[in-house]
């Protein structure tokens, strides 16, 4: 009797001991990496947004939203999205912060992928030339549109600044892509934004 | 059937006294550091009008801000967290900032208890931008301030100020990375003060100011390392 007191206790100290040392608590599940290796080197992927669906919260100078009060003279806005495999499954979530304002206007996205890692894209920013282009083509804040804008930044317009875990040992380029089919009458956009991302490993 | 049933008791204590073992954890660090006192602090209270976003998995039974934002319901964001607030400085300057939480994939909580991974995007208008890149440990907090109160139903024993920093950096400090702007190819340490002012049962609700405090340094370069040579 007391033996198998015991041997209960025993095992129920093993059972949970080895649950907490051996269960995989915050792992994530990771899909494969669509990537194309290029004729002269490097390795491509693409990563999309999807608009509206895709976007968590934005602030800032974008079409239609308030200006961050604090930006003061450099406008400033944030974007906050779901990211995607170029197959269109969710697989991280990117923060993009933008600058507007003649030469000093720049993108920052940080780009978290719970499975692989985390990394930092700076580049030239597409929001002026998006507003422009829109503009162009005949939106007008405050009221709905529906169209076919096409705006893109250089393919050597932003660089991979920092890579964490999968992507700590990798420098590269990125270029951004705007395509814009509609905006309602809040500004909120309809399209597909195209983070095509180059990189190469070594320091 | 009695040894089947006294197995059974024996079984149910040894669960509880493991169970006690791993709340009480004495193997888990237990906080990080404090900030020292020349530190840059960047402030921010939750809840309020600076915080911009704050959305989950839904599982957390953390306010999400703004109510409606979309869940972070896929597989893949299992453990994810997404936050963007305006900081201030003690000078009354803002800064935006953006907040990527996930779970570390490393698990074993017998030693490591809740450990995250945050990874800040900070910009100041007219700066520049840095990153600020954190390992935590979230158990310390649960255990001592939101579990007792918002599953056992105990009063909440507060204010009270805690540190989650436990690296990457040394002394238990994150890692600061310049981008841009003024901050372009500095580097330096931060550390994330939780300061809870109210903790209730009621919606899991929490009231908190929370601060990262900033300490950039100039990068050692070759020339520096031939000075001190010379």
């Amino acid at each position: 009797m007391k033996f198998s007191f015991l041997t209960g206790v025993f095992a129920g100290l093993l059972l949970i001991f080895a649950g907490a040392y051996f269960a995989p608590w915050g792992e994530h599940l990771r899909l494969p990496s669509h990537t194309t290796v290029q004729p002269n080197g490097g390795r491509l992927e693409q990563f999309v947004v999807r608009l509206p669906a895709d976007r968590l919260a934005g602030h800032g100078a974008g079409p239609g939203r308030t200006l961050l009060p604090e930006a003061g003279n450099a406008e400033l806005s944030a974007d906050h999205f779901k990211l995607r495999d170029g197959d269109g499954h969710v697989i991280g979530v990117a923060a993009r912060h933008a600058t507007a304002g003649g030469d000093s206007a720049a993108a920052i996205w940080s780009i978290v992928i719970p499975s692989r890692g985390a990394f930092v894209l700076t580049g030239e920013a597409t929001d002026s030339a998006l507003r422009s282009t829109l503009e162009r083509n005949g939106y007008r804040a405050g009221s709905a549109w529906s169209g076919d804008v096409r705006v893109r930044s250089r393919d050597d317009g932003g660089r991979l600044t920092q890579g964490r875990e999968e992507f700590e040992q990798m420098r590269g380029t990125y270029s951004e892509s705007w395509h814009v089919t509609g905006v309602d009458e809040a500004g909120e956009l309809r399209g597909t934004v195209e983070l095509n991302m180059l990189t190469f490993l070594g320091a | 059937m009695k040894f089947a049933l006294t197995f059974l008791a024996g079984l149910l204590l040894g669960c509880v006294i493991a169970l006690a073992g791993l709340y009480f954890n004495p193997l888990v660090k237990d906080q990080g550091t404090g900030p020292g006192v020349d530190d840059w602090s960047l402030r921010y209270a939750q809840p309020s009008d600076d915080l911009l976003l704050l959305t989950h998995s839904g599982s957390l039974r953390l306010p999400k801000a703004p109510a409606g934002a979309p869940d972070l319901w896929e597989r893949t964001l299992r453990g994810t967290l997404v936050q963007a607030a305006v900081l201030r400085d003690q000078a009354g300057n803002a800064a935006l900032a953006s907040r990527i939480s996930i779970s570390r994939g490393n698990g074993n909580m017998m030693l490591h208890g809740l450990p995250v991974r945050d990874i800040w995007l900070v910009t100041v208008p007219g700066q520049g931008s840095f990153t600020v890149e954190a390992d935590g440990n979230l158990w310390p907090l649960m255990r001592d301030h939101l579990l007792p109160v918002w599953y056992l139903g105990r009063d909440w024993q507060g204010p009270a100020t805690v540190h989650t920093v436990t690296g990457p950096g040394l002394r238990n400090t994150a890692i600061v990375q310049g981008l841009t702007g003024r901050f372009a190819g500095l580097t330096g340490s931060a550390v994330e003060q939780l300061d809870l002012e109210q903790v209730t049962a009621n919606a899991h609700a929490m009231q908190l100011v929370g601060a990262l405090h900033v300490r950039l340094t100039e990068p050692v370069t070759d020339a520096d390392t031939d000075a001190v040579t010379d």
